[in-house]
């Protein structure tokens, strides 16, 4: 019962944060260029309705957005406890909202990209999907479709999934320790990339290498987009899986810090 | 009605005497309603259990009833029940304590009695 | 029946915050936890809601763990100092949410109190005062159809007007509609008539579980010479002591020996609550 209660909540919210962070890329898509022309030609001759259509940005912007909404753990996390609901109940009203939410903005996303942009850019449909995976199912299938749809639901998905793993993480850290974190992290990885840089020709990364192959459907073929959709659709289902399980068990240690 | 705070006396014990004075001076005349517990706990900030244990006393000593949904009455006779407790409660409050204190100040019994009709009859105008 | 913590025990890194506390709280009692700054009240508050973790120990209600269950921490209300909502929410977005997440809202009787507290629902609760954020905390804390409500420093900047209706309101709202109340706070004289049971909390453990009245029965000053008042409290449970002069008073708490002859100079009178809390908890004297 409460679940229902708090999807709602929580999807009232996402929903109204969704709507702001669309309005505000169009108005960076149009107004932007517009204004800037203005700036430094002092006329409109550059621009042209046409140029601006073709940006496809909804897709990052997407990505951005749900990541960043996911990463909010901590503040709901006081704002519920205070009102008596259970960790598990919001986890439990999270995942429908992510799931839903972002198999709605894949739609928007599919819609936008086949009304607005495909018609300009000339009818060469190049989305990443197509590039990759548009031959498997056949060109013109009417399977491509649900199968867009649903690997973009699912890499946006994933995106929320990953997001709020690093929300529940920081969730549990005081404020100092975050902030050193934020600090240590990318030293450590630019540690980490020059290390490897230096010593990889060492090692056997044949089998990563063949793993990754495996997780993205390459297949060796000299045609474009024969690659096989379900295996990077599978392998994110599991990660959506696996991280979702593993954002619950960290949620159940989220406390309420600072006495 | 006035309480005192400082715990020389339990608030309820407080709560029982000051509606059994109500009565005594005619404040609360018999048959009347008395104050209610919820009204006394909001004006004095006494918790409402408190206010309804000073209440139980009265009901015992049969001062005051409770008249279904309506709340607590003067009984009848209160007045008369209150007098004559007082009464009988006067040797051993007053009388004693004024003999006692009649010893220290080296006052004898003639001169006491004296006293006491000089009280009289100035209070007597 | 009601909520029971048992032996409760909460340590922060190597510090004891609660040793084995254990308590009962019943139905539609008011009740009073008091404890010095620091002695583990909103801790052990922050546990029974499930916001923090006990290191040992459980909290139920009825028989059952509170611990991640909806039902019964939708049941529990706690007012703390900290302020757990979000600043941009307006006040009246809020009681809609804690409408919806409790499963009722008393909306009359909260427009009653904004009105009579002065408060704006328009308001966003960023923009309110430390007084009327406490304000804000007490009409949800009221409004709600819980049976516990736990209320920690109801009272945080707010004047003396406010306090008073305050504490009308509660008693107002107690007696038609009976529920438990948990008030801790360091104001005692100003609540001391409302609560019925007394916890006092010292050095995370409990020292005091009572009922006011029995308290302050067994709460004695003994004012005299000081020599005299000395030898008449010898033996007894002396948690205080002021003089001026010769003049002594000695704070009593426990029986006093009735067999002991009351010497003509000495006096005995009772204490209030604040009073017996002080001595209590000073660290001066003896403790049972």
């Amino acid at each position: 019962m409460k679940t229902k209660m708090i999807f709602k909540n929580k999807f009232g919210y996402y929903l109204k944060g969704l709507g702001y962070t669309y309005i505000l890329t169009f108005l960076f898509i149009f107004l932007l260029p517009i204004v800037f022309a203005l700036l430094f030609t002092g006329s409109l001759d550059g621009i042209s309705i046409h140029n601006l259509l073709k940006n496809n940005l909804l897709p990052f912007i997407s990505i951005l957005f749900l990541v960043i909404s996911s990463y909010r753990v901590y503040g709901p996390f006081k704002f519920y406890i205070q009102n008596g609901i259970s960790r598990r109940t919001v986890w439990k009203a999270t995942i429908w909202v992510t799931a839903l939410l972002s198999l709605l903005m894949s739609v928007i996303n599919y819609c936008y990209y086949y009304a607005v942009i495909l018609p300009n850019v000339g009818n060469v449909d190049n989305t990443f999907y197509n590039q990759l995976f548009g031959q498997f199912l056949g060109f013109h299938s009417f399977w491509n479709i649900p199968a867009q749809i649903l690997y973009e639901w699912l890499l946006l998905w994933s995106f929320a999934v990953l997001g709020m793993f690093f929300g529940s993480l920081s969730a549990l850290l005081k404020k100092r320790t975050r902030r050193m974190l934020w600090i240590a992290i990318p030293i450590g990885l630019v540690v980490l990339v020059r290390f490897l840089m230096q010593f990889h020709t060492g090692m056997n990364l044949d089998w990563t290498m063949n793993f990754i192959k495996f997780v993205v459907g390459y297949t060796e073929t000299t045609n474009e987009g024969e690659w096989n959709p379900f295996h990077p659709v599978g392998f994110m289902a599991i990660m959506i899986i696996l991280g979702t399980i593993i954002n619950y068990w960290i949620q159940q240690h989220i406390v309420l810090k600072n006495q | 009605m006035q309480f005192d705070f400082s715990g020389q006396e339990p608030i309820y014990l407080q709560v029982a005497n000051q509606i059994e004075e109500g009565i005594f001076t005619g404040a609360f005349k018999e048959e009347t309603q008395v104050p209610s517990t919820t009204e006394m706990s909001r004006e004095f900030h006494i918790n409402p259990a408190t206010v309804l244990k000073g209440m139980n006393i009265l009901v015992t000593e049969k001062l005051v009833e409770k008249r279904r949904g309506l709340g607590m009455f003067v009984k009848k006779g209160a007045y008369q029940l209150i007098l004559e407790k007082r009464q009988n409660d006067f040797f051993e409050d007053y009388v004693k304590k004024i003999v006692a204190e009649a010893k220290n100040l080296k006052l004898s019994e003639t001169e006491l009695i004296q006293l006491i009709k000089r009280g009289f009859q100035t209070n007597g105008d | 029946m009601g909520i029971k913590v048992t032996e409760v025990a909460k340590k922060f890194g190597r510090k004891q915050i609660l040793q084995n506390i254990s308590l009962e709280i019943e139905p539609n009692r008011i009740y009073g936890l008091l404890g010095r700054n620091g002695a583990g009240k909103s801790t052990l508050l922050n546990i029974i809601t499930d916001r923090i973790f006990a290191n040992g120990g459980s909290v139920t209600i009825d028989g059952i763990p509170t611990h991640e269950h909806d039902e019964l921490l939708g049941n529990i209300y706690l007012m703390s100092e900290v302020n757990l909502y979000p600043k941009r929410a307006r006040l009246q977005d809020l009681f809609k949410s804690s409408k919806n997440m409790y499963g009722g809202f008393n909306e009359a009787y909260a427009k009653h109190l904004c009105e009579a507290f002065e408060l704006n629902p328009k308001q966003r609760f960023g923009q309110l005062s430390t007084g009327y954020r406490t304000i804000f905390k007490l009409i949800i804390a009221l409004c709600l159809p819980v049976d516990y409500v736990f209320l920690d420093e109801p009272i945080l900047g707010l004047d003396a007007n406010h306090r008073e209706l305050f504490y009308k309101e509660l008693l107002d709202t107690y007696s038609s509609h009976p529920r438990t109340f948990v008030i801790s706070t360091h104001m005692i004289e100003e609540i001391a008539n409302m609560i019925e049971h007394v916890f006092v909390i010292e050095n995370g453990k409990i020292l005091v579980d009572d009922d006011v009245d029995h308290m302050l029965s067994q709460a004695y000053v003994i004012t005299g010479p000081g020599e005299t008042v000395d030898q008449y409290t010898v033996g007894l449970n002396v948690i205080g002591t002021e003089s001026l002069g010769n003049l002594k008073g000695n704070y009593v708490f426990g029986n006093l020996n009735d067999d002991r002859e009351i010497p003509d100079t000495i006096q005995i009178s009772r204490m209030d609550l604040q009073k017996l809390f002080i001595h209590l908890t000073s660290g001066e004297g003896g403790s049972k």
